[in-house]
């Protein structure tokens, strides 16, 4: 569980600060996404979660351990876990299996057991057969899921993923996708960080950032039901939203609770 | 032309050599580097040649992708061979007008071209069959003996292995922003040496710039994964002599020490 | 003035056993004036076939010709080519080098030799293009603005050669959606009042279908498919097959015109659909 008191934090003195009084707590195996602008402050949120920042103002607790505590750090980090957004800057090792060890390695874990560590990691992303391969041959989406891997092998209890998915092609993206959501099956707690609204329709519950503040907390039936507030807030509508809103403002009646194509084709069938 | 390059790359295979501690292999290179430049009679490079050719069949590597690694070199070969075969004095075997090739020449040429072949193929036969893992391994491990005077072994070891790690990355980022600039009408290949060093600003300011920030990023994800230097750190693949290592060692001595006698034959 | 193409293939690495083909006899004929989208899976010589259009890349066997000036696989001056034709690559915004933004902008109009007034001139008018205010961002750095913008700053220096053809390989990828739909905006203006012949590389279907007439597929360096946007999502297995998705709302209308829905055709835009839906329930 990770909690967050009144927290704000400020990278050059005279600016305005990038996270505003921020107070939230994320649930034991929950998956929450977070979504906003770039500049939003949503970036530097999650960096204060595993005390790569630390707060300028208000405290955050992970697992009862304040960050603010530098004995706690290594603890920390080892406890929530994160993915990055370029799939090129954060791997280090010229061999896949080396780079998952990274982790397990600065950690002093003994090495038989992290081998075993490597090897479930890796399957648990699917990418075991590309254990003995240089991480430079590999597709976008690929080298998400070893950068996924590298973190798993450190068990976490909470993976961060920091627009993860920003830089990659659709296919790379439903790679990555899914196997967030394996992880989040298996009981993970998961904070997903994007600029993809579509996205967060599977999150139990979806966090709106703006200025440094956060502005809307809901789950995604609710968020999307509010459109013309997610609008004001320049957020992008999903498409199969809009539409459905948009036909209900017509006067066709549609549940407020369509949040995939699949439910809107579903509603429509017996009106057409 | 970069793909061409084989030194410092890796053959993935499973053969003797590739078994081989690093560290074995680093030493024996090192050796055998001194071996070339201190042997001198025809027998003894034989008997080296026979030494390169067993190595290289023992790791499983193909004769044709040294060969390969060879070419790309191709020209300072021509070069040191014309020089040493033009430029040394003594009794001449062929006079042409001002040009003249003499006993000596032809045969400094020849020792100099074999001793760099050998030098090359010697040095890419390690990188070749040692991941650059290893290899870093390897010289952390020797270099560690110095880390009592305050040498940094491992923090050398883990600049040499991203950097390694970045070269594919960063020659991949080169020719893209080459083609960008090209695209923007940038010449990089006419002109003088000073306007070509100019037009090469358009290339390396953004280079370094993505770097520094390429770093940037790397830093963080390194941290967030709990790196902290090397203590306390553990490996997944420790290094460990094994007893072929040491019959590795012994084998090196004989034949090393057999080469050196041949000389006083 | 248009580009045509004629059976065009470009092997990668020729000779050796890595060769590939990066297009495999591709023939193709583009309008002046036309919004074109290139869609295709990553790998499938969408970019191959951008930097032969503006001769960064020389077909290995076949011939185009751009803007009347012909290129084959044999050397020759391509100055005048890249004066005609723009080219954008992904994330541009890397390629910024200079010190001040009028100054990076002003690089590529210098390369092609025009006297400085003339190039002051052309900074100002592509800065007003792309939506850059040029008396307050002419002297700032370009690495101090944010990403939207620089990503604005580069497609700018391109503009500013004054180029007939403008091509993006994925203009709006890492833009946050306020970014994106402000630059999609944008170059729909750009192809409107400047009739620019706009060639777009994406990912999104979504924004595919929103700026071009005109799309086209690839796949493993074949042009797979050819067709106004309009009939362009009508065969969804055909996409299936090819891997791809149709734009989520041509996917709605797909499902519902399969359910036997008295439908007309799968819209790809919100409107459209949200019209013909309209009709179709009134008439129900």
């Amino acid at each position: 569980m990770i909690r967050l008191d009144n927290v704000s934090f400020t990278y050059d003195e005279d600016e305005f600060p990038a996270v505003d009084d921020v107070s939230l707590t994320i649930e034991e195996g929950s998956f929450v996404v977070l979504i906003g602008h770039n500049g939003s402050g949503k970036s530097t949120l999650a960096k204060l979660l595993n005390a790569l920042l630390i707060p300028t103002e208000g405290d955050v607790w992970v697992e009862e351990m304040n960050t603010k505590n530098e004995e706690y750090t290594w603890d920390i980090r080892k406890n929530v876990g994160m993915v990055f957004q370029n799939p090129d800057n954060q791997l280090v090792a010229t061999v896949v299996e080396e780079e998952v060890a990274f982790g397990p390695e600065n950690l002093g874990i003994d090495p038989a057991e992290i081998e075993l560590r490597v090897t479930d990691a890796l399957e648990q992303v699917g990418m075991s057969e590309y254990r003995h391969r240089p991480p430079h041959m590999l597709s976008g989406g690929q080298k998400q899921r070893i950068a996924i891997a590298g973190v798993l092998a450190m068990q976490p209890n909470m993976i961060v993923f920091d627009e993860s998915t920003a830089m990659l092609d659709p296919q790379g993206r439903n790679e990555v996708l899914e196997a967030i959501e394996n992880l989040k099956e298996k009981g993970m707690t998961i904070l997903l960080i994007t600029h993809f609204m579509e996205e967060a329709t599977v999150a139990d519950r979806v966090l709106v950032m703006d200025k440094g503040k956060v502005v809307m907390d809901a789950p995604p039936v609710e968020i999307f039901s509010r459109v013309e507030e997610l609008r004001e807030y320049q957020m992008e509508i999903p498409q199969v939203i809009e539409l459905a809103h948009e036909l209900r403002e017509q006067g066709i009646s549609l549940s407020e609770d369509i949040l995939e194509r699949e439910e809107l084709v579903e509603e429509l069938c017996p009106l057409l | 032309m970069l793909r061409d390059i084989t030194v410092g790359q890796y053959y993935p295979a499973d053969s003797l050599l590739h078994r081989l501690d690093p560290r074995t292999k680093l030493i024996a290179t090192m050796v055998f580097i001194i071996i070339i430049f201190m042997v001198k009679t025809p027998l003894q490079y034989a008997a080296l040649g026979l030494f390169v050719l067993l190595s290289i069949y023992l790791s499983k590597v193909p004769v044709r992708y040294m060969i390969r690694g060879l070419r790309s070199i191709l020209f300072i070969l021509i070069f040191a061979f014309v020089i040493n075969l033009f430029f040394t004095p003594g009794t001449p075997i062929f006079q042409l007008w001002r040009i003249r090739i003499t006993y000596e020449g032809l045969r400094l040429a020849s020792m100099m071209l074999i001793r760099l072949v050998f030098l090359i193929m010697g040095t890419s036969l390690m990188t070749l069959t040692s991941s650059p893992i290893q290899l870093t391994d390897g010289i952390e491990k020797l270099l560690s003996v110095f880390k009592r005077v305050g040498f940094p072994a491992h923090e050398v070891a883990m600049m040499m292995s991203i950097a390694l790690r970045f070269i594919p990355t960063l020659l991949e980022e080169t020719d893209k922003i080459m083609k960008a600039q090209m695209a923007r009408g940038a010449d990089f290949e006419s002109g003088r040496l000073l306007k070509r060093a100019k037009a090469l600003v358009p290339l390396l300011v953004p280079l370094f710039i993505a770097s520094f920030k390429r770093a940037d990023d790397l830093a963080s994800a390194m941290e967030a994964r709990c790196y902290r230097g090397g203590k306390g750190r553990t490996r997944l693949h420790e290094l460990r002599y094994a007893k072929r290592d040491v019959v590795v060692f012994l084998v090196l001595i004989v034949y090393f020490g057999g080469v050196f006698l041949l000389g006083r034959l | 003035m248009s580009i045509t193409l004629k059976n065009i293939s470009h092997e990668y690495n020729p000779g050796t056993t890595f060769a590939t083909f990066g297009l495999k006899d591709v023939s193709l004929h583009i309008a002046d004036g036309e919004a074109v989208g290139i869609i295709g899976p990553t790998g499938s010589g969408k970019s191959t076939l951008l930097q032969h259009i503006n001769g960064l890349l020389r077909p290995t066997s076949g011939e185009l010709e751009v803007e009347g000036i012909r290129i084959t696989s044999e050397k020759q001056n391509l100055s005048e080519l890249r004066k005609n034709v723009g080219l954008v690559f992904q994330y541009p915004e890397y390629q910024l080098f200079e010190e001040t933004i009028a100054k990076d902008i002003a690089f590529g109009p210098l390369n092609l030799g025009l006297a400085q007034e003339e190039v002051d001139q052309r900074v100002k008018e592509a800065m007003d293009l792309i939506g850059l205010d040029y008396e307050s961002l002419k002297d700032r750095s370009p690495f101090e603005i944010s990403g939207g913008q620089k990503r604005r700053v580069a497609i700018a220096g391109v503009l500013a050669m004054n180029p007939s053809v403008l091509m993006l390989d994925e203009p709006t990828a890492g833009l946050d959606p306020l970014g994106r739909s402000q630059l999609l905006e944008t170059l729909r203006t750009l192809h409107k009042t400047k009739k620019i012949t706009l060639i777009i590389i994406s990912h999104s279907m979504e924004e595919i279908a929103s700026i071009s007439q005109r799309i086209i597929l690839m796949k493993n360096g074949e042009i797979r498919m050819d067709k106004p946007v309009e009939e362009a999502f009508e065969d969804v297995e055909f996409f299936e097959e090819c891997g791809m998705d149709v734009p989520v709302i041509s996917r709605v209308m797909y499902e519902l015109r399969k359910a036997g829905k008295p439908l007309s055709r799968n819209y790809a835009s919100v409107e459209e659909a949200r019209e013909a839906i309209l009709q179709a329930v009134r008439h129900a």
